[in-house]
């Protein structure tokens, strides 16, 4: 289970990417008046570097879990029938099209028009991306990763990170809490959804998940303890994020949501994901060595 | 002409000699831990009260699994850099040449065939040993067979002498990858799954 740590990396930097580029890029070019200062266009500037690095970090460590990491430049060889070649594609689709969009505010050669375009070509490649990252996994010769809870458990983490960062961002730049207040309470929504779909449906854990049959596999030895661990790095950072949404209740203009409740909220649904995804992998035991 | 080469397993013939395992082993040159064949001991059962006597009720049989050279090779379909490829006859390889080590061919399978070879850094796995095929002779675990419990031959041919039977307890779902094998089954193998027969060797396979 732990030697599947590069695409752990891989998978949860990729989704976080995805939803930081979903909360806090993309609304930057598409808000009314997109464009104009630059104030503006250096908060484009960070956060499509932001989902770059992310994006450029994530494809780094995947390479760690290949064995011939040399041999990769031929992977998107069968995309006509292997979801890890579109996984690729999409992958790459999406940092093309964000490094494109993260020049074209640099330069400002294009116009406000050309650049919004760019940026919601670049956030269907993103969902495409994540899309084929569940796909991948959802094999029918696999059943405990066939089920719905993959989908959702990705689209969840790639949702909560993106707007818990988003909140991050607009609370530490300076924005009131009645404006970066919806961001945390839709980061709230999405990491109580993904801690309940945890507990009830996580396959081999969960209350209601898939239990895997007599098969040729070995049995999987993902240890209990650490499905516990998950939903309580889930519930404290769920804890954190009240107090942050009770902390900007009501607050008007100068006031501020203190940044230790979203850094630390934003640690635990990070660290709870990192854990689930470990779990993930641990529902299947390679045979032999 | 062979449009599809397939093994059949005679599960009623089969002692769990492992005689199968070791030619594979020894033919193919494999390190510690790699098995192109394996012999699963699938055992369940115990004790059953019937009137006032207790009975045993014990499961017990042997599966001899390979590669089935699918029809449908989930491994090929997956694999991003079509490393591994279905030959005109049916047989399907991995090109260690081209192969990246990423190891999804392994999750895919549902059969495990795909082993991960540590020397080479590239996942291995049974080729029908397609070269003693070629020269018109057998592959090494059906001649190695003391009881006869393996053959080969076009899967279609087998159909015909041996029967449809391609599943028996605990195989997965043959219709995933239409594995081109044909199995006789153990009697006990019918009664496998309700007396919660499972896989008894796991370290030997």
């Amino acid at each position: 289970m732990l030697k599947e740590w590069p695409l752990v990396a891989f998978t949860v930097a990729g989704q976080a990417a995805v939803g930081i580029f979903l909360f806090a890029g993309l609304p930057l070019f598409l808000s009314a008046g997109a464009g104009g200062n630059a104030v503006a266009r250096e908060a484009r500037l960070v956060v499509l570097a932001v989902v770059l690095g992310l994006l450029a970090a994530a494809a780094l460590l995947s390479l760690f879990h290949l064995h011939h990491p040399f041999r990769a430049r031929r992977v998107l060889t069968n995309i006509g029938t292997s979801w890890l070649s579109r996984e690729i594609f999409f992958e790459l689709g999406f940092m093309a099209f964000v490094s494109l969009g993260l020049f074209l505010v640099w330069s400002g050669w294009a116009g406000t028009g050309i650049t919004r375009g760019i940026m919601i070509a670049a956030a269907l490649l993103g969902v495409l991306f994540i899309l084929s990252m569940s796909k991948l996994y959802m094999l029918p010769t696999v059943p405990p990763w066939n089920q719905a809870y993959t989908p959702f458990s990705f689209f969840l983490t790639s949702l909560a990170l993106g707007a818990l960062a988003a909140a991050l961002i607009r609370g530490l730049g300076g924005e009131t809490p009645s404006r970066s207040g919806a961001f945390i309470l839709l980061s709230f929504i999405f990491a109580a959804a993904e801690a309940a779909l945890a507990f009830f449906a996580a396959p081999g854990q969960g209350v209601f998940g898939y239990r895997s049959g007599p098969s040729l596999r070995p049995p999987a030895k993902a240890p209990r303890f650490l499905h516990r661990t998950r939903l309580a790095l889930a519930l404290a950072a769920l804890v954190l994020l009240g107090a942050a949404l009770r902390a900007g209740w009501g607050q008007s203009e100068g006031g501020q949501v203190p940044a230790v409740l979203l850094v630390s909220a934003f640690g635990l649904v990070l660290s709870g994901q990192f854990v689930g995804r470990f779990l993930f992998y641990g529902l299947l035991t390679r045979p032999g060595r | 002409m062979v449009t599809q080469y397939a093994f059949f397993f005679n599960a009623a013939a089969c002692s769990g000699c492992k005689a199968c395992q070791m030619a594979c082993k020894d033919r193919n040159d494999l390190e510690p831990g790699v098995l192109w064949r394996r012999v699963y001991e699938v055992a369940g059962g115990g004790w059953e009260k019937i009137g006032e006597v207790w009975v045993p009720s014990v499961v017990a049989y042997n599966v001899s699994m390979a590669c089935n050279h699918c029809e449908k090779p989930v491994c090929g379909l997956s694999c991003p850099v079509k490393a591994i490829w279905k030959r005109e006859d049916g047989i399907v390889f991995v090109d260690t040449a081209s192969c990246i080590g990423c190891r999804y061919c392994e999750w895919a399978c549902p059969y495990t065939a795909l082993r991960f070879n540590a020397t080479t850094n590239t996942v291995s796995k049974c080729d029908f040993c397609y070269d003693a095929i070629d020269a018109g002779g057998t592959p090494a675990c059906v001649a190695a067979c003391p009881q006869r419990a393996l053959d080969f031959g076009d899967l279609a041919e087998l159909r015909k002498k041996y029967g449809e039977t391609r599943q028996v307890f605990p195989l997965p779902d043959p219709s995933q990858t239409d594995p081109a094998l044909v199995i006789k089954p153990h009697r006990d193998s019918a009664r496998a799954a309700e007396r919660a027969a499972e896989v008894a060797n796991w370290e030997e396979v």
